[in-house]
């Protein structure tokens, strides 16, 4: 089992696959983020306190849940790259960094879209704002290291543990900031362990976008790790 | 120096850097007196298979022996019988050649031939910033020797060296091998050293 | 250990000009946050914390690129770390002696600055206090970040870089100076501490790793 799975590490294999799932996930993207936008923001009513701006939250809540798990993922990858040393991990990470960095900025824009109708203010320093600014310059971070360094292998190891290490402080200083203010942001939108989430009309939409986010990520980290392999002519084994 | 035998033995060591190969099948055995010449233009890879001989270069292919005993996964304990001395002088800015000495007795535990050349070549008590490219690699010898390892991986040992300056240091590569050590030394004047054991990267070559 | 500790302090010692500046650098930049007050003194009381923090910040981290990259570049470093000494506690020394060389001179007079800062003497202490026992970690951070950008030479990409690294650090930090309480032995300052020794004892270990990944 373990080694049909890393035998997708070699490039020409990857590049296989690739071929295969991007255009699945593509179809994927557009079939559950069209019906599941359209189900938003025209089916649903609106809040009785936020009106229809709460219908931000089919875009804000699923590039927040893009924005943290695409640095969970580059987190994994990096370890995968210094522990195998396959090329396509640390690129799948190179890949997916501007991804995320681009889902931050949207987290932040809409966010501060709704927070300017119902809280009054484009920006409070709240904790929840406060990690996503953090969370926004350990991206730029990484992706200014990766313009820094000219050997490819180098700049995989050492981007790597830039990742590793800023995933360590980026939870710390969350944590610190939280501690320190407990903030204006509601709760969680959605949680496993909560009784009731959202209204259900909300529910099933907001589920929709995830899942057309989710795949619209996948295809666009399978398209962009396939391209950087293209350029670096990796061929052999990885 | 130690008297000791000691061997290293490379088994078809390749090494790729950013995917694309660059040391292909290198093959030599060296037990305690002998050395190994190591030649080819510049770029083919010559300092890179000394780095990966030190433990620099983690990712390689193949297998690094001493004393029949394979090292390949631990540099840090491979290091421990390595004594290195590159092609650049590297030394620290702003003190004397005295106090590097110091400096160096602190990592390497042993000053005693080091103080002895030092007082041979008579250098200079000013800061390394005003010594000569020459005198720099003096003492760079000079730390070599305070290693007292029994490998020696050389980098273009005797460029910028005077005539006085190259027969002290084959002076001292031949004592290091009478006294059981083996060298490794990679140069493009191949002429001093032995030509019996010689590899020449650019065979090697891929395009 | 206290060989290597003195042999370090002998190189900062000649080729540190970088401890005057850092100095001088301190006590301008706290200048500019006493001025932008614009004489303004219940303003200037409620800077002084921020301003104290953030100088000693900006000092340590506008010396980073004296604290290993003269090694990477001259060379030193491929000898440091073939040698006996692990290099684990070369990099602990290393770092030891940039925290005293450059931060111990600011702390002896930062208590004066503050005083100019209208701060109650009694706070000064605590603030002194806290200061050297969470400004380590800032040194052994800058540490681990620069041993990550061996490769590239910029100092403004090192600056850049290292800033998000000291999030936790500064935020603890101001927050235990501004605290009212005082039993020094509460949890925020307990997490100030664990935060330091946290950072003090990860350092070495993924700088040496870091220089590792550096050189293949």
């Amino acid at each position: 089992m373990s080694n049909k799975f890393w035998k997708f590490s070699n490039p020409v294999l990857f590049k296989k696959l690739s071929g295969l799932i991007s255009p699945l996930a593509g179809i994927i993207a557009i079939l559950a983020i069209i019906p599941g936008l359209v189900w938003g923001v025209f089916f649903t009513n609106p809040d009785y306190k936020q009106m229809e701006t709460v219908k931000i939250i089919f875009i804000h809540v699923p590039a927040a849940f893009l924005a943290i798990n695409i640095y969970l993922m580059m987190t994994i990858t990096s370890l995968i790259w210094l522990v195998r040393r396959h090329y396509v991990s640390a690129l799948a990470a190179k890949s997916a960094a501007i991804i995320g960095l681009t889902m931050t900025i949207v987290t932040i824009i809409t966010g501060s879209l709704w927070g300017s109708s119902t809280w009054g203010t484009y920006w409070v320093w709240d904790p929840r704002l406060t990690s996503f600014a953090i969370l926004l310059c350990f991206y730029v971070g990484y992706i200014l290291l990766w313009q820094a360094i000219g050997s490819l292998e180098k700049a995989a190891n050492i981007t790597s543990l830039f990742c590793i290490i800023g995933s360590v402080f980026a939870l710390l200083s969350r944590y610190i900031v939280f501690f320190i203010d407990q903030g204006l942001h509601q709760g969680p939108t959605l949680s496993l362990d909560q009784e009731k989430n959202i209204d259900n009309s909300y529910y099933f939409p907001l589920i929709l976008m995830l899942i057309g986010f989710s795949s619209l990520f996948i295809y666009l980290v399978l398209v962009r790790t396939t391209t950087e392999l293209n350029k670096f002519k990796l061929k052999g084994v990885g | 120096m130690i008297k000791k035998q000691i061997s290293i033995s490379i088994h078809s060591l390749s090494c790729a850097v950013d995917g694309k190969l660059v040391l292909e099948d290198i093959n030599f055995s060296l037990t305690s007196g002998q050395s190994i010449t190591i030649t080819g233009p510049n770029g083919v890879g010559k300092t890179l298979l000394l780095h990966v001989i030190l433990g620099f270069k983690s990712s390689f292919k193949g297998h690094i022996l001493i004393n029949e005993v394979d090292f390949s996964e631990d540099p840090d304990d491979r290091q421990e019988q390595i004594g290195y001395y590159g092609h650049r002088a590297s030394l620290q800015a702003g003190l004397t050649p005295l106090e590097i000495i110091k400096y160096w007795k602190a990592y390497y535990n042993s000053d005693a031939v080091a103080m002895d050349l030092v007082k041979f070549w008579g250098l200079p008590n000013n800061t390394v910033e005003n010594c000569s490219e020459g005198q720099r690699k003096r003492i760079g010898l000079a730390r070599l020797s305070m290693m007292q390892r029994n490998i020696w991986l050389l980098d273009e040992p005797t460029t910028n060296l005077d005539l006085e300056g190259k027969e002290k240091f084959l002076e001292l590569h031949a004592s290091h091998l009478k006294s059981g050590g083996l060298s490794v030394i990679t140069t493009h004047e191949p002429s001093q050293f032995n030509k019996n054991k010689m590899i020449n990267l650019d065979k090697h070559r891929i395009n | 250990m206290l060989n290597i500790l003195k042999l370090e302090f002998l190189i900062v010692l000649r080729s540190g000009s970088h401890i005057g500046l850092a100095f001088s650098f301190f006590l301008f930049f706290m200048l500019l946050f006493a001025l932008s007050s614009l004489g303004n003194s219940s303003f200037l009381s409620g800077l002084g914390l921020t301003a104290v923090w953030l100088s000693l910040l900006m000092s340590i981290l506008l010396t980073l690129n004296k604290i290993i990259h003269e090694d990477f570049k001259s060379g030193v470093l491929e000898y440091l770390l073939i040698s006996d000494i692990p290099i684990e506690v070369t990099l602990f020394c290393k770092t030891l002696v940039h925290w005293v060389s450059v931060v111990i001179p600011l702390l002896i007079v930062t208590p004066l600055v503050l005083i100019t800062f209208q701060i109650s003497s009694d706070n000064v202490a605590k603030v002194v206090f806290i200061l050297l026992l969470g400004s380590p970690s800032l040194s052994f951070i800058g540490m681990m970040i620069s041993c990550l950008t061996l490769a590239n030479r910029s100092s403004l990409l090192l600056t850049t870089i290292t800033i998000p690294f000291y999030f936790p650090t500064l935020l603890l930090g101001i927050f235990c100076c501004a605290s009212t309480n005082n039993n020094l032995i509460a949890f925020e300052y307990l997490l100030l501490y664990a935060n330091t020794l946290f950072t003090i004892v990860i350092s070495p270990y993924i700088s040496a790793y870091a220089i590792k990944l550096n050189y293949s």
